[in-house]
């Protein structure tokens, strides 16, 4: 069993074979050896480490990817925002957990966590106009008019059909 | 206890971390990409110093596909960003009087496919392939054989034989002759191996593909039957054989012709059938090609896009489109070079980074009477949804005028289709006669592809706006329905070679075009390579000013 801290100051025990999904642990828990010392995650809420132990749960006993696959998965992923129906019921959260998932998940080194929260984004993006895109995330529009106007016109290419 | 979680204020998509913008963008289409760059500074600058954000827009605006488990994995992709950029850009402003040449041995049937040169003799019972002049990092295939050594069969006679290095496929389609050089037409079989090294194709099914009967042929009252032309195509798993007959009657003729279509990798046989008849009796009123991995289409009087998925069943009518004249010949002319399919022995691909997409590709019909080449974006046979409700008789007004942009054709000329490009080239001056082959030719290319608007750096001229084209010809003594005119918008980026091109006395029969090169074969035993790519262009800057 692992213990873990998290930024609220709240104590998580967790099965190692469960919190090792973040590479950032195993490669902790690798260097320190057996210990029964809490380690400390300063950037993750309580909160958000609950969903993240979720995931890794669920998910346990799933090959990790390795480092070398990497570059090759990497393209055929780029075609695809399919997320797993679990996954996607996991990730059915509001704005500001999501974002915070996906930072926790990319602090903590677990890249199939990541995928699915920026997939998720990315599903939200997608086919919006800017203006919807904005008001959904309030994105604050800090180009000047010129900026814009110069920018709409680079761009011009792919709107045309 | 428990503290009151702050909000932690980087948790906004606009105040991410770069890497994680980037990463997000990254899982979108290109346009989606490039819509998200106008949000906001943090957004652009994300797509600014990402490469591979960059290399999505830049795949999607030439409409490529990156190929998973590409063999280089060394190019970085900053890299293969610069060498799609610069080679789309060497396509406006390339010389056409720099060329190589290279010899040709003897045949009877030519043809360019991925880099390579295919030729076929048949009585001598020779196939060559070979690398036009190969590229270091190339995947190649060189070798002479005779195809008729696959068949089992000493009596054998060649129809057709086809060669796809990129799958390391020989396909010979043959039947046994008696003695009086005689066949019995129900015994023509396809027999397959590996072009590099004879033997059986490794994911082939076996060495033979057996042929089933076709369908409503007419047993008692025929008088004769008189096989025609057979042809042989190939897009991944997927083989077709096509072939007509003439069957004579008493009081008439009729032309029947059949298709049938094979999985070579699973199966030796196949339901997967059409047949029809065609009137008037002339076999060049048809012709078909493969779409994409599971999607066939005939032209005929019009367009029927078949699913072809499963090769146990009979292929599967998805729409019909129809065209806007009446068509007595019709030829379909369209580059598979380099289209992604899910096949597995792609050795090419392999060595490729990225690979057309077979939806958004062009394809072009030529037809005679009138004399018409109408290009056509594969888009529409892919985006049925656009045609609900009307998808058995799609008129024309529905599809064409969007999706195509027809040219009316001088008498001689020669098209070459390849990816978004096509290039047309016709005799510059009318003072060729039928006698004489055109010597003097005007070249023209055009870019279909979205990015070519952008990438044209003020060369080359952009055509958005309609065309126009009046039909007037029409065969006397026969009745024709023809369109008035017809009007279409396709838009294209028109590459400027303001010189034209004199070949020998002989002219030239065809022409091809790939990636990077343009081929034309000039009659006789020479076939001429222009290099268009960044390094050529560069070499023939240099060329131009020493002089």
């Amino acid at each position: 069993m692992v213990h873990l801290v998290t930024s609220d100051n709240v104590e998580f025990v967790v099965d190692k074979e469960v919190v090792e999904r973040s590479v950032l642990i195993k490669n902790m828990l690798e260097d320190v050896g057996e210990t029964d010392q809490s380690i400390p995650l300063a950037n993750v809420s309580s909160a958000v480490l609950r969903k993240v132990i979720e995931y890794c749960e669920h998910h346990r006993g799933e090959p990790l990817p390795s480092a070398d696959a990497d570059q090759n998965q990497d393209e055929t992923r780029k075609r695809t925002t399919d997320i797993s129906e679990w996954d996607q019921k996991f990730i059915t959260v509001d704005q500001e957990m999501l974002f915070e998932i996906i930072l926790a998940a990319n602090y903590l080194d677990i890249k199939s966590l990541l995928d699915v929260g920026c997939k998720t984004v990315a599903n939200m993006i997608k086919g919006k106009t800017p203006d919807e895109i904005r008001r959904l995330f309030n994105i604050v529009n800090d180009f000047t008019p010129e900026e814009e106007a110069q920018i709409k016109k680079e761009n011009e290419w792919a709107e045309d059909r | 206890m428990m503290l009151q979680q702050e909000t932690n204020p980087t948790a906004q998509l606009q105040s991410l971390a770069e890497e994680l913008q980037s990463h997000i963008l990254s899982f979108l289409p290109y346009r989606d990409i490039l819509r998200c760059t106008s949000l906001c500074k943090a957004l652009r600058q994300a797509y600014t110093s990402c490469s591979e954000l960059q290399y999505i827009v830049e795949l999607g605006g030439q409409h490529l596909l990156p190929v998973p488990h590409t063999y280089d994995n060394r190019t970085s992709i900053f890299k293969r960003l610069q060498l799609l950029r610069d080679n789309a850009h060497a396509w406006f402003n390339f010389d056409i009087h720099s060329f190589k040449t290279v010899s040709i041995p003897v045949h009877n049937k030519m043809w360019v496919v991925n880099g390579h040169l295919c030729l076929w003799e048949r009585h001598h019972d020779s196939t060559t392939i070979f690398p036009i002049l190969p590229k270091p990092s190339q995947y190649t295939i060189e070798r002479n054989g005779s195809p008729m050594s696959l068949r089992s069969d000493p009596n054998a006679y060649g129809f057709d034989v086809l060669m796809d290095p990129a799958q390391n496929l020989i396909a010979v389609v043959y039947a046994t002759v008696d003695d009086d050089f005689q066949w019995d037409d129900e015994r023509i079989y396809i027999d397959l191996g590996a072009l590099d090294g004879g033997g059986i194709h490794p994911q082939a099914i076996g060495r033979t593909l057996f042929r089933s009967e076709l369908p409503g042929i007419p047993s008692g009252n025929r008088t004769s039957t008189d096989l025609g032309k057979l042809k042989l195509k190939c897009f991944g798993r997927h083989i077709a054989l096509w072939h007509s007959r003439q069957i004579t009657y008493e009081y008439f003729d009729e032309r029947l012709w059949g298709l049938q279509i094979w999985d070579w990798q699973h199966s030796a046989t196949s339901s997967s059938i059409l047949s029809a008849t065609i009137n008037p009796a002339c076999e060049e009123a048809i012709d078909f090609c493969f779409l994409g991995n599971d999607r066939l289409l005939i032209f005929s009087d019009e367009m029927k896009l078949y699913l072809i998925e499963d090769t146990s069943k009979a292929p599967q009518l998805l729409a019909c489109f129809l065209l806007p004249v009446s068509l007595t010949r019709i030829q379909c002319i369209y580059s598979m070079d380099d289209i992604a399919h899910t096949s597995q022995p792609q050795k090419l691909a392999q060595q490729t980074m990225w690979a057309l997409d077979p939806e958004h590709q062009l394809l072009s019909i030529v037809t005679f009477s009138p004399s018409l080449i109408f290009i056509i974006s594969t888009t529409i046979f892919f985006d049925l949804e656009l045609f609900e409700g009307i998808l058995e008789a799609i008129p024309w007004k529905n599809w064409g005028p969007l999706n195509a942009r027809v040219f009316q054709t001088p008498s001689r000329y020669n098209i070459s289709v390849g990816g978004n490009r096509v290039l047309l080239a016709f005799p510059a001056d009318d003072t060729t006669g039928i006698w004489h082959s055109p010597q003097k030719y005007r070249l023209r290319v055009m870019d279909f592809s979205p990015l070519a608007f952008e990438r044209r750096q003020g060369l080359g001229r952009v055509v958005k706006e309609p065309s126009t084209i009046e039909i007037t010809e029409s065969r006397t003594g026969e009745s024709f329905k023809l369109a008035e005119s017809l009007t279409t918008s396709l838009p294209y980026v028109e590459v400027m070679l303001d010189q034209d091109r004199t070949f020998g006395y002989r002219g030239f029969e065809r022409i091809w075009i790939d990636a990077d090169r343009i081929y034309f074969y000039h009659g006789s035993n020479q076939l001429e390579v222009i290099e268009v790519t960044s390094r050529a262009a560069v070499a023939v800057k240099h060329i131009t000013s020493s002089n």
